[in-house]
């Protein structure tokens, strides 16, 4: 039995014999298509004045875009950049003890919109701006505005604030919740005030009783409502807690200030601007359809787009002072 | 050919430069201008008047706060007796309680935050309102909160928060929370303080005030999301099993060597 076993086994392979190479798959044969592809649709050629229309259109739908993204976007950045050249022009004043502290400077002349005049802190909501004077809808672009007709913050009497709630960084967004005897500091060029927040109220509600002598109080106007669409006025009230500062004479009384320089207010005084900046859109539209034809495509890329995109931001930017002062 | 080309290169440049020099006016901004010589006025800076009177601004025509009834400054009554002090003088500083706010009460604007949750019908809008009382005497008062959404449908409201006893000079923060705010988006918040009907002799009215909240639609943005990566799943397969596809024509496969 076993030498049988042990034949066997000699007589078994040693191991498994290679295995021969496989075919390599035949590929697949791509299938007929089921039916025969479509033609590509031929359309009529447009007339002059369908392309007319539609070229107008869609320079309409442009503008509307940027404009949208002007307000909202880039408006903010315009802040930022306003911002920090008030901060240095008013922190080089201040150094000097030139920072003004009426509606003139210190060689006796009459502070032009914009001029640096405060620096505004309300660490409750975030809020640390440089004041400027005037409140018209272009000098808010840079933060917020002081009211001509109004004494500077410190001084005795009533101060007054303007500021935006959504565009152009928005400074004024949130007063409303500030809550009674909350207080804030604005520096001016005669030291450190100290406010403390009276209340906020709303168009149609009672005020404060004027202030007395010796009292100093400061008045937050903003725009209420959704953000970007303003519904009224909101106002904080502010009285101060620190030393009441000596008055510096205004030029500027209620009945002359300039209406674009009241509460919501819009400003048309650069409606000419605005005009200008519309013809030298077309113009610079009519001269790239001409120069995409006479010279080509790429050139006209390159020499346009530029010149295109200047264009919208300077109709932009004057549409944008067609909006309430305090969007 | 080459020549009007040239020329209508040079004529689209110098188009360009004048857009450039037209548009240096979009930084008019009103900081950066300056007037070096001045505007011919001039303003003298000198102490303050020795007999002026302490008018509050716009007391002209339209003063510039709220119009209430009664409380507002009366422009003929404005220009009072009172003596402001020389500026070379002591300036004056109003003593503790010297100043008098001539009201009853006072409210702060509605803080709210939303409080999201997992649900995303559920969601919370956690509402504050603070009021003061400036009054001479103690009042009770209650505050009511709502919530309206995007079309000015109700989403919440909460009624009767009460405020007891709020003593003279005394300011106190309520709150509440609005619930189902869900995903509603564009929320009003709506508070509404209800004084009694007469304080110090005073008849007061309901003082409301709103802020307006945006909230994210989490739940929507999600789904998107989720919808998007499924999307791009979809794609990455279809281009994969694209790529796996033999691109060489069958007949030109042949037997290996």
């Amino acid at each position: 039995m076993t030498l049988e076993l042990e034949k066997m086994i000699e007589e078994a392979p040693a191991g498994r014999p290679p295995r021969p190479p496989r075919a390599p798959k035949p590929p697949r044969v791509p299938k007929p298509p089921r039916r025969a592809p479509r033609p590509p649709k031929q359309y009529a050629p447009l007339s002059p004045q369908v392309v007319l229309v539609r070229g107008s259109l869609m320079i309409f739908a442009a503008l509307l875009i940027a404009f949208a993204a002007n307000v909202t976007v880039l408006s903010q950045v315009q802040h930022l950049v306003s911002q920090q050249l008030l901060v240095n022009q008013l922190r080089e004043q201040l150094s000097a003890g030139t920072a003004p502290v009426s509606e003139g400077d210190f060689e006796d002349v009459l502070l032009a919109d914009g001029a640096p005049l405060a620096v505004l802190d309300i660490p409750q909501i975030g809020v640390h701006e440089v004041i400027v004077e005037g409140t018209s809808g272009d000098t808010l672009k840079a933060g917020p505005g002081h009211r001509r007709d109004s004494v500077l913050p410190g001084q005795q009497g009533i101060s007054v604030l303007m500021g935006r709630a959504a565009a152009y960084g928005g400074p004024f967004g949130r007063i409303q919740e500030l809550a009674p005897g909350d207080s804030f500091t604005v520096r001016t060029g005669q030291g450190k005030q100290v406010f403390e927040v009276i209340g906020v109220r709303y168009a149609g509600d009672p005020t404060p009783a004027s202030p007395k002598a010796g009292e100093s109080r400061l008045m937050l106007q903003t725009a209420r409502g959704p953000a970007f669409i303003p519904s009224g006025i909101a106002y904080v009230d502010a009285r101060l807690r620190s030393e009441v500062q000596a008055s510096g004479q205004r030029q500027t009384t209620f009945t002359a200030l300039p209406p674009q320089d009241k509460a919501m207010a819009t400003d048309t005084s650069t409606v000419w601007a605005l005009v200008f900046a519309l013809q030298f859109l077309l113009v610079a539209q009519f001269a790239a359809v001409w120069a995409y034809r006479r010279i080509g495509a790429q050139k006209t890329w390159v020499v346009f787009v530029p010149v295109g995109v200047l264009a919208v931001l300077y109709v932009n930017n004057q549409l944008t002072l067609l909006l309430p002062n305090l969007l | 050919m080459m020549r009007r080309a040239g020329r209508a290169t040079a004529a689209a440049f110098l188009l360009a430069a004048v857009g450039l020099s037209v548009t240096v006016g979009l930084g008019s901004s009103a900081a950066l201008a300056d007037d070096e010589n001045g505007i011919g006025l001039s303003v003298t800076i000198s102490p303050a008047p020795t007999d002026s009177t302490v008018v509050p601004p716009g007391s002209g025509s339209s003063p510039t706060g709220g119009s209430g009834p009664g409380s507002r400054p009366n422009p003929t009554t404005s220009t009072t007796t009172d003596t402001v002090a020389p500026a070379s003088d002591a300036t004056p500083v109003p003593d503790e309680g010297e100043v008098d706010l001539g009201g009853i009460l006072f409210v702060s604007g509605v803080t709210s935050t939303y409080d999201w949750s997992v649900n995303p019908l559920d969601g919370a809008a956690e509402t504050s309102i603070t009021v003061r009382n400036v009054s001479q005497s103690t009042f009770s008062s209650t505050v009511r909160f709502w919530a309206d959404g995007p079309v000015g449908n109700r989403l919440s409201e909460v009624t009767g928060v009460k405020i007891t006893a709020l003593k003279p000079g005394e300011s106190r923060t309520v709150d509440a929370r609005l619930g189902g705010i869900g995903q509603s988006t564009f929320v009003q918040v709506h508070a509404t303080v209800k004084p009694p009907r007469v304080v110090d002799g005073v008849e007061l009215d309901s003082i409301t005030r709103d802020q307006f909240v945006v909230i994210p639609p989490w739940g929507i943005l999600s789904l998107g999301g989720l919808g998007g990566l499924g999307a791009f799943g979809f794609a990455a397969y279809a281009l994969a099993q694209f790529i796996r596809r033999p691109s060489v024509p069958a007949g030109l496969v042949g037997a290996p060597a």
